[in-house]
């Protein structure tokens, strides 16, 4: 669709842009990365992948959603990809949109604010070599946003903690519990 | 990053001259513009076109300069500030991230590129686009 004034646009919510590279090699699109964590804060996104479709015309035509962009995790999210992809052909083709884009999303409330400074805060305070104050402030930030998975799990990497590991299942399991909350379409399992 | 250097993070990061106040930074009111990319005019508080009315301008003055805190809640943005390790967040105005919701318009937002060069979110504009946030966590 690349012909069809049509471009993906990646963001990495991470901090180390080396970190970053390996995904973009062979990507013809372009691959950025939100380190200030500003786009997060701005668009309320809470866990990743998210994708919000926007227009020619800056408008945000279908919000926040999980979209993966594989099958590797169905079984474990329920949600599958290619239903998305078709989606986004006939919105590319015909300018149709699904039913669910008018959904409106919630704005970060607060205490997701607070914890996104927080993060901000921490990430700059583990540059500086300020380790006491970036280690209060992530977990301050992760106190403030407990299922937010950009400022838990992202926190795990900058604090020594595996986030593939046993404090991410622990994290899952808190925001299943908690009703799955996310700032976006909800999905049903597929 | 030494004790006598404070960064200030909000639309952009800076390292103005800060003076500490116990934990309420003061600034030079011409470092506003660099600092929030909000100028403080007769008017009020400026950036290109727009002004902003402050309502309680004395509250924004200190002997040494301007409270960054009062300013930044004078244009609805929210301060976080860690007074011993000289480093305040300030992030965007309330009323915009929620306007963004309602209207539906793409906000901008900065962000770098893998190079490390800043880049903003409208250069694409014009295109329809798939934001797409992932993470290698």
């Amino acid at each position: 669709m690349a012909d069809e004034n049509f471009t993906v646009i990646a963001v990495a919510l991470d901090e180390n842009l080396a970190a970053v590279a390996p995904f973009a090699e062979n990507i013809t699109y372009p691959v950025l990365v939100d380190t200030e964590h500003q786009m997060s804060e701005l668009y309320a996104i809470t866990n990743v992948p998210t994708v919000v479709w926007i227009d020619e015309d800056d408008r945000i035509v279908r919000p926040n959603a999980m979209e993966p962009g594989s099958d590797m995790f169905t079984e474990f999210t329920g949600i599958k990809c290619e239903g998305h992809m078709e989606q986004v052909r006939t919105w590319i083709r015909n300018g149709i949109l699904p039913d669910d884009a008018d959904h409106e999303v919630q704005a970060l409330d607060p205490d997701e604010v607070t914890a996104h400074l927080h993060f901000r805060l921490a990430t700059h305070a583990r540059r500086g070599g300020l380790a006491d104050a970036a280690e209060r402030h992530f977990a301050a930030a992760s106190e403030l946003a407990p299922n937010d998975f950009t400022i838990v799990r992202g926190a795990m990497p900058l604090t020594g903690v595996n986030p593939f590991g046993a404090a991410f299942f622990e994290l899952y399991g808190r925001f299943q519990e908690a009703g799955s909350p996310y700032h976006g379409i909800p999905r049903a399992r597929t | 990053m030494t004790a006598d250097t404070t960064t200030i993070l909000a639309e952009d990061v800076t390292t103005p001259a800060v003076t500490w106040d116990g934990d309420r930074p003061i600034v030079d009111p011409s470092h506003l513009g660099s600092i929030l990319g909000w100028d403080l005019k007769p008017e009020g508080l400026c950036r290109k076109d727009v002004c902003v009315p402050v309502h309680d301008r004395p509250g924004l003055n200190h002997a040494d300069g301007v409270d960054l805190c009062a300013v930044a809640d004078a244009l609805g943005q929210p301060v976080l500030v860690d007074a011993d390790a000289h480093l305040v967040a300030i992030g965007a105005a309330t009323a915009h991230r929620q306007q963004a919701m309602v209207d539906r318009l793409a906000p901008d937002a900065s962000v770098l590129d893998l190079q490390g060069n800043r880049r903003l979110l409208s250069e694409w504009s014009g295109t329809r686009r798939l934001l797409v946030a992932f993470s290698t966590w």
